[in-house]
């Protein structure tokens, strides 16, 4: 199992990839259509760029403690992403089997679940940058922004899908190194409502929230005092 | 990915065991026909892979803390950059059998000039002068070729697998300078495998933690991950100029209309 993490991940330099979780966390706004034009790609790297300025910017402050450092970001994730649009799809068939309350139930731990996950990586940012270079128009509309996070390691390729809503640019996946983190997210979630159906997932999510979010909170006070 | 080797712990003898049996395995008949990520070895797959986590628990985390304690991050990133640069006949041979060409030149210029201005591959100038790495490996070559990998399993100790990327493991360990230049070539990777996977270990150590930490289901994280990558790198999406793309993912991935498909069965 290890070997997916040694074989599958290409960096040598693990503090590189660090910054992935972070800028996990972020993205924006403008034009939408059916087959993406020239403008929603623009549009949709600018807001990649926008966001990728933003979170660096907030890792980069000195003034902050990690507690804040981590709010901030939070609130660029919850401000880019579309968690309404991610939270249908990683759930996929199994939405529609939900209640409108179970449904929400999830969205709300899945946002946390994230936002703890990649708020853990925060102080182990160190001075990487991150290279916007490319973009690719989706058969459906959406737009994939291609970015590459330049440390001492190898350069680790870091996709963005984008799906333009209401004339703003919101990510949709993340797909680091090949591997999409819906998808991956989408794997577990099912075999977890086969195993202990769609309330015992919400249960499950909040759980470990609960507990981690717990243990990082001591950890940031430790760190702030 | 320059870690292909990673996973070639020790146990060499193990493959003499496995490979023959993955020659005549015989597939669940439906095993093809389901959907991505299907596993029709799931129970025995979860009984090694948790065999596997007990040993990294048990053995592994314990010796990479160690190693770490004993020494510094350069002196590990070197010699993670030494045992990246054994991999040369490996990486030189399938970008060949993938008609490479440019990549094959690029791989012999780096590991001329790394092991001998890097000090036997301790350093790396090759990648400071732009010669980048093309890892490949004969797994990705028989994909490239258009083997598929048969259903995923789990090897003792050497984790995610499947019988194309098995097979070619065992020709990856075949080209291994240290299979070619030992008398004891057995023994002689078993125990720098061990130094080399302890070592990558103490790199990675924060982020396996993590993983392991966020994951509902870190057997179903792994495998997915290691799906998508594997085919990631098979479509040669992720190094070079190409887009990150997901390799191997649902269909219907980034489709929310789903309410005209038929109900889960389950």
């Amino acid at each position: 199992m290890l070997s997916l993490l040694f074989s599958g991940l290409r960096s040598s330099c693990a503090s590189s990839r660090l910054l992935v979780p972070v800028l996990l966390l972020a993205f924006a706004p403008q034009a939408s259509a059916a087959p993406a034009s020239e403008a929603d790609q623009a549009a949709a790297r600018r807001a990649v760029d926008g966001t990728v300025e933003d979170v660096l910017s907030v890792l980069r402050n000195g003034d902050l403690v990690l507690a804040q450092k981590r709010d901030r970001i939070e609130n660029i994730a919850y401000e880019r992403f579309d968690f309404e649009v991610i939270s249908k799809l990683v759930l996929a068939r199994n939405w529609r089997r939900m209640s409108v309350q179970q449904r929400a139930d999830f969205e709300t731990e899945f946002k946390r679940h994230l936002s703890v996950t990649y708020g853990d990586s925060l102080d182990r940012y160190s001075d990487e940058e991150v290279a916007v270079t490319d973009t690719r128009p989706e058969n459906n509309g959406d737009v994939t922004v291609r970015s590459r996070i330049l440390g001492r390691g190898d350069p680790i390729a870091v996709d963005y899908r984008l799906r333009g809503r209401k004339g703003r640019w919101y990510v949709i996946d993340v797909i680091i190194e090949g591997v999409s983190l819906l998808s991956n997210f989408r794997s577990q979630t099912q075999e977890v409502i086969r195993a202990e159906g769609p309330d015992g997932l919400i249960q499950m999510l909040r759980e470990k929230n609960d507990a981690r979010s717990g243990s990082a909170d001591e950890a940031a006070q430790a760190a702030g005092s | 990915m320059t870690h292909r080797q990673g996973h070639r712990v020790a146990v060499v003898a193990l493959l003499v065991v496995v490979l023959p049996a993955s020659a005549c395995v015989t597939y669940p008949r439906d095993w093809d026909r389901k959907e991505q990520g299907s596993d029709p070895y799931e129970d025995s797959n979860r009984a090694v892979f948790g065999f596997n986590e007990g040993m990294d628990e048990y053995l592994l985390e314990p010796l990479s803390e160690g190693w770490e304690f004993v020494t510094w991050q350069g002196l590990r990133r070197s010699v993670d950059k030494f045992f990246i640069n054994l991999g040369f006949p490996r990486r030189f041979l399938t970008n060949l059998g993938q008609g490479q060409i440019g990549n094959v030149g690029s791989e012999l210029g780096r590991f001329v000039l790394n092991t001998t201005v890097g000090l036997v591959g301790f350093f790396d100038p090759a990648t400071h002068i732009g010669m980048e790495l093309y890892d490949e490996d004969f797994g990705q070559m028989f994909g490239r070729w258009g083997v598929s990998p048969g259903p995923y399993w789990v090897l003792p100790v050497l984790g995610p697998s499947n019988p194309r990327d098995t097979t070619g493991l065992v020709f990856d360990l075949l080209v291994d300078p240290r299979t070619l230049a030992s008398l004891t070539p057995v023994f002689t990777l078993a125990w720098t495998s061990v130094v080399q996977n302890v070592n990558r270990r103490a790199l990675l150590d924060q982020d396996l933690e993590s993983a392991r930490e966020s994951a509902l289901d870190f057997y179903i994280f792994m495998r997915d991950a290691y799906t998508q990558r594997r085919q990631a790198l098979i479509n040669n999406e992720v190094v070079g100029g190409e887009f990150a793309s997901p390799g191997s993912v649902p269909a219907d991935l980034y489709d929310v209309d789903f309410d005209d498909e038929p109900d889960p069965k389950d």
